[in-house]
């Protein structure tokens, strides 16, 4: 008994201490990082920034990733650079966690950490981490493109966000059409439709929407089902009433090896990847148009890299851009979750969720489609805000009378149109 | 060649460990040219070990050596064979798959290289020509694994003498051989020592040493005892040096006790994949069968076969009044069987355990508290018990096998089997690599449990000790009895060689 | 001499509770750094439920490891006792039957590796390389694309009944009893130690082995049951990394990953709990998730070193 006294006196001791250094660093660092902002923010409405700072208390996200990639890490920097100080939330990240166990342990350490939200984009474990949340009284958003099946009617559960696979058919066929719509010509066209052969929803609806668009374009009528087509395990032809060449290619692996002998045939002049097929096929097909002295337009899903800046801008043997055309998911999940837990905390939770008492499903900004090199250049330069949104804009979805209705429209409003007009100017 | 007289090889203040065992304490030695030196000592005196430090085989832990008045330090056994020193081992020195020529010349084919190519007919001629030379009556181009024991130890003579070495080393070759063969290795040893090479001769043998010998020096742990000259050869005095304390009667047992009638362990006409052919043997109560023969003779065989280790194609080993069958190890162990293997380290004992996971490994029903719940005071007792009754050297029982001498570890492996109430023990080479005052007590122990009515095989490569322990010896050669001897018949050991070969 | 028995004595008893130590002290350290929030009841109730699942799977694996045989298929073991049960539970909607259900397949398929291992006379090491390739594929054709999502209100209601905790002190009771208190135990080590020896004293190597598989059978299982309460979702990454956190759990616990003399039942519990404590508290310290691999990479280095380290004198198994 004794002992256990000494022993927390002793931790006391050292707590009281520590606890002393940490506030004096904390409110130097924080008195540094206000300055360090507002200077750097001098361009634009500095006075309003910092305020803003001012009014919001400080709160802490901790975010399972499922993957530190690219995508993650250009994340990571504008949370931790422009939203974190914005709207005074600190951000913990968590290694790459593939199960729920994991995932479950890292809430859960968070918690003991002096979390206050969980963002995941960990999709299979939402729901049960949604659970865990509420165990430890944590406001939590799950990014999924499939709603929430479990736990929805759970306090502290405020939506799941992502865009639906539905965007992805939309972006598809929109690129396509631009692409080959306008010019009348007849092509032979490739899909590959990836995983939607296991069930992968954007890549079924990336396909069945460049299918559609296909329909609409040349007018024909398919033989078999739409969704029969894309969901297939083999390649497969899509016979059609005007006998256009169109061909679906189902896997994911080896596609160069897989896919050369096709274009090899000189059949097709249209490629469609549902998923990054330019890291895998870009050699090959500029090797087919030299070799067979042909153009072949190259349509792909893709991230802002400078690998893909350099495909867009330059041109191929043929002496067309290398990549016609692609389609780019956008971040916005990211920004609107960071947002409505933002707002929750701030005590406005029944905004943040359905009326019905459920989560809300925010599927935000549809996938980006981009057939320009002009677009593509605006979207992706340097200047331009992670997932397009302002710190002004943030700041306009925060407060007490905002609905996650608003977040969503917001998101839906990014489109690259609107994007191009608000930021060329 | 040296001039007669000079010193060769000097060895000053040798030491050479293995882990903690010191196999060689702060030696010196010289060896002159013209001279054939014994070296003798009991079984890991370190006579074999100074020897083949110095022709490269081994390298030792300290001190430094002098070959023709220069330092030497061979990295390899061929280096030395280059320069002039070379042995003859113990063991099998010669690859079976091969032809004798290219055993002769292995390492050295060189000899007869034609770019990256090796004139083969150049080298059986060559090695056929030495064997000639030498008297020895082998066809070089034959395949070698189809020669006998002895034509192979001739073999590596061959190989030894074709290198015209100034210093051979004879370790332990004569008991392969037979008297034609000795004879001629004798010959070739003292034609060497007259042209003004050395040699070092190693062997068990007194009498032989004592007739071929110029002078001997003695070994006993790893220290030289002493150096006699051929005039001050005395048997008794010799001994003496080697066991360090005057060797009485009861260093093997000394009496004739009897043996009962009934038999505990008998095979019957037992077939091995390897070695036994209709194998027969039978194991009285009280007894110590002693079963000799060379290494190869198939006797460890045995020793597995009748614990049921070795897969028993024909006949069947059984034990105990009813006649069980012993058809795997559980079932002897079951009947009161015991086996020590010669592979100690290996098969008999667990090294990096401790003492007491090894000596309680038998012992488990006899410490049971409740249940199939163990006593840990009971089996404390138990191992405490063993190691008190053996006189086991060791820190505590908790200590690793690994750090105890070669003696302590066969006394772990005695405590395993005496501990579990082994009346019927087989027991191969049970003093292999033990030192001299170790073995006295393992002797003792071996003659108490006879005394207890426990039946013991004991399967030895030593004929001294087989000669002196049992109540009945079985030579055998080829996976045959070739000999029966029994202890009233005072057996020598020369009369058993002669069965063995 | 009389000081040096007493140290060796001693020594013997410091190189046993070496890793225990080293646990506690590790606590005390966080405890201290964080101001005592690190060791607020709550919070190493969880750390020590986050380590259930690993340390109810690696207790069973001591029973394999201690005979000096590697079995790395435990993790997809796991994986596939917990897919099956988990299609049980969502077939009858019986807790039971789920129970029922991951024991016998635990058991069942850690049996058929032993009885594999021994009848091809192949060692554990390949033939567990083997099977976890074949299990995890049988899994993922169970799974097809779907994950199984439990039904949150049983899995949380078992976690709320503290279900994983009782499985493993339950199985933790019983490995003990068996490893430390009766023969079984002792023959297991001591094949460790060195097989053939053992095989020369009468403990038959297949026989003992399939009986090692058994009872870390049986750990499979619970742990499965543990698995399914705590992820409520079933995909096809459920457990992958439990294999490797099994074996990391018996070393840093302070067992060796060879078996013999120093195999204990507490190795893997201390062991996984040392390595929640390690990401709780580092992450309660504010260490970043981009240098935290590294820190705990290297006080994993130095916990391994220093639970594997012991005097000469006693036991290890390559001496």
């Amino acid at each position: 008994m004794k002992k256990r006294m000494l022993t927390s006196a002793v931790a006391m001791l050292t707590a009281a201490s520590m606890l002393a250094a940490c506030g004096a660093t904390g409110s130097e660092s924080a008195a540094e990082t206000e300055s360090d902002t507002s200077s750097a923010a001098t361009e634009e409405a500095t006075g309003e920034e910092a305020a803003a700072t001012g009014e919001f208390e400080p709160m802490t996200i901790a975010y399972a990733t499922n993957a530190t990639d690219e995508v993650f890490a250009t994340m990571k920097d504008a949370f931790d650079n422009v939203i974190g100080p914005a709207l005074n939330i600190e951000f913990t990240y968590s290694e790459p966690l593939s199960d729920t166990g994991a995932l479950t342990t890292f809430i859960e350490n968070s918690y003991a950490a002096g979390a206050d939200a969980v963002i995941t984009n960990l999709s299979s474990s939402i729901d049960q981490a949604a659970g865990v949340c509420e165990d430890l009284g944590l406001y939590f958003v799950g990014i999924s493109s499939s709603d929430a099946v479990e736990n929805a009617d759970l306090p502290h559960y405020l939506s799941v966000a992502g865009a639906s696979a539905e965007g992805y058919g939309e972006s598809y066929a929109s690129v396509i059409k631009d692409v080959i719509g306008d010019d009348g010509e007849e092509h032979g066209i490739l899909i590959l439709s990836g995983a939607a052969a296991y069930g992968a929803t954007s890549f079924i609806e990336g396909t069945a929407g460049s299918l559609r668009a296909l329909e609409e374009v040349y007018g024909l009528t398919y033989t078999e089902d739409i969704d029969t087509l894309a969901t297939t395990a083999t390649q497969i032809d899509a016979e059609n009433d005007k006998g256009i060449k169109i061909t679906i290619f189902p896997g994911m692996a080896d596609l160069a090896t897989n896919v050369s002998p096709l274009l090899q045939t000189g059949e097709y002049d249209v490629v469609v990847g549902t998923t990054n097929i330019y890291d895998s096929l870009g050699v090959a097909v500029n090797e087919v148009e030299e070799a067979l002295d042909m153009d072949i337009k190259f349509i792909t899903r893709a991230t802002f890299n400078d690998a893909i800046s350099a495909a867009f801008n330059g041109t191929d043997s043929q002496g067309s851009p290398v990549i016609d055309g692609m389609v780019c998911n956008g971040t916005y999940e990211n920004v609107s979750a960071v947002i409505m837990l933002r707002n929750a905390f701030d005590g406005n939770v029944d905004n943040m969720r359905d009326s019905d008492g459920t989560c809300s499903r925010v599927p935000g900004m549809i996938p980006l489609a981009i057939s320009s090199v002009e677009d593509y250049n605006t979207l992706s330069s340097a200047d331009i805000p992670y997932s397009f949104v302002t710190t002004e804009d943030i700041l306009s979805l925060c407060g007490a009378d905002v609905t996650w209705q608003d977040i969503d429209e917001f998101g839906a409003s990014l489109t690259t149109e609107n994007i191009v007009a608000k930021f060329s100017a | 060649m040296p001039n007669k007289g000079e010193v060769v090889l000097e060895v000053k203040d040798m030491c050479k460990y293995f882990g903690v065992t010191v196999a060689l304490d702060h030696v010196n030695f010289t060896l002159k040219s013209g001279e054939v030196r014994g070296l003798i000592g009991e079984n890991g005196s370190g006579k074999s070990t100074v020897s083949s430090i110095a022709a490269g085989m081994q390298k030792a832990s300290s001190g430094e050596m002098f070959y023709l008045g220069k330092p030497w330090a061979p990295s390899t056994a061929l280096e030395a064979q280059k320069e002039g020193i070379c042995m003859i081992v113990q063991e099998a020195g010669t690859i079976p798959s091969i032809p004798v020529a290219d055993n002769i010349f292995l390492g050295h084919e060189d000899l007869f290289s034609f770019g990256p190519f090796v004139n083969h007919p150049k080298m059986v001629a060559a090695a056929q020509a030495l064997l000639d030379e030498l008297g020895i009556g082998i066809d070089a181009s034959v395949v070698t694994g189809r020669l006998d024991l002895q034509q192979c130890k001739l073999i590596e003579i061959a190989k030894a003498m074709y290198w015209k070495p100034k210093i051979l080393v004879v370790d332990e070759t004569t008991t392969a051989l037979s008297q034609t063969g000795r004879e001629l290795l004798y010959k070739l040893m003292r034609r060497l020592a007259d042209e003004g090479g050395s040699v070092m001769f190693i062997s068990h043998d007194l009498d032989e040493m004592m007739t071929q010998c110029d002078a001997v020096t003695v070994l006993r742990d790893g220290h030289i005892i002493g150096s006699l000259n051929k005039d001050e050869f005395d048997g008794d005095v010799m001994k003496k040096m080697m066991v360090g304390r005057e060797v009485k009667g009861d260093y093997y047992r000394s009496d004739m006790d009897p043996y009962g009638e009934e038999v505990v362990l008998k095979a019957d006409c037992i077939t091995t994949r390897r070695d036994l052919l209709c194998f027969d043997l039978e194991l009285h109560k009280g007894e110590i069968l002693g079963i000799g023969g060379l290494s190869e003779c198939g006797m460890h065989t045995v020793g597995k076969a009748l614990f049921g280790y070795e897969k028993i194609l024909d006949g069947r080993v059984t034990v105990g009044p009813q006649h069980t069958v012993v058809k795997d190890v559980e079932t002897a162990i079951k009947n009161g069987m015991a086996y020590t293997s010669k592979d100690r380290d290996h098969e008999s004992v667990g090294l990096p355990g401790s003492i007491r996971d090894n000596i309680a490994s038998t012992g488990y029903i006899k410490n049971l508290l409740v249940g199939p719940i163990i006593s840990f005071k009971k089996e404390k007792a138990y191992v405490e018990k063993e190691i008190t009754d053996l006189s086991l050297k060791c820190a505590s029982q908790y200590h690793s096998v690994n750090t105890l001498s070669g003696g302590n570890k066969q006394k772990v492996v005695f405590g395993k089997w005496i501990g579990g109430d082994a009346d019927i023990l087989i027991l191969d080479c049970p003093t292999r690599g033990i030192d001299i005052g170790v073995k006295a007590s393992m002797y003792q122990l071996i003659y108490k449990m006879k005394k207890e009515g426990r039946s013991i095989v004991l399967i030895s490569e030593e004929l001294p000790e087989l000669i002196g322990m049992s109540d009945r010896i079985l030579i055998m050669k080829d996976g045959q009895v070739t000999h029966e001897a029994m202890r009233a018949d005072h057996p020598t050991e020369h009369d058993l060689i002669e069965y063995m070969i | 001499m009389q000081s040096t028995l007493l140290k060796v004595k001693e020594s013997r008893w410091t190189s046993r509770l070496l890793s225990p130590i080293i646990l506690v002290l590790l606590i005390l350290v966080f405890a201290i750094a964080t101001g005592g929030r690190f060791s607020n009841p709550r919070n190493l109730k969880m750390i020590l439920e986050q380590a259930l699942v690993v340390g109810t799977v690696a207790t069973g694996a001591v029973f394999i490891f201690a005979t000096g045989n590697v079995n790395i298929s435990m993790g997809a073991t796991t994986a596939l006792v917990t897919t099956i049960a988990a299609k049980a539970y969502m077939a009858t909607e019986s807790v039971p039957v789920m129970f029922l259900v991951a024991l016998v397949a635990g058991v069942i398929i850690m049996g058929l590796t032993a009885l594999l291992s021994t009848w091809l006379d192949v060692r554990v090491l390949y033939v567990t390389v083997v099977m976890m390739t074949l299990l995890s594929s049988i899994q993922m054709s169970i799974l097809g694309s779907a994950n199984i999502q439990l039904p949150y209100d049983m899995t949380s209601g078992m976690g709320d009944a503290n279900v994983p905790l009782i499985l493993f002190i339950v199985f933790f009771i019983i490995a003990t009893v068996l490893f430390h208190f009766t023969a079984l135990g002792r023959k297991l080590r001591y094949i460790g130690i060195n097989d053939v020896c053992a095989e020369l004293t009468g403990f038959k190597r297949s026989r003992y082995l399939l009986i090692a598989f058994l009872v870390a059978g049986v750990g499979v299982g619970f742990g499965a049951l543990s698995t399914i309460v705590r992820n409520g979702t079933i995909t096809t990454d459920t457990c992958s990394t439990l294999n490797m956190d099994c074996m990391l759990a018996i070393v840093l616990g302070g067992m060796s990953c060879f078996g013999g003399s120093r195999s204990n039942t507490y190795s893997a519990i201390v062991g996984a709990v040392m390595v929640t404590v390690l990401n709780n508290g580092l992450l309660m310290l504010g260490v970043s998730n981009t240098i935290l691999q590294a820190v705990r990479g290297v006080v994993f280095i130095i916990l391994v070193c220093a639970s594997q380290t012991r005097p000469q004198g006693l036991p290890s198994r390559d001496g």
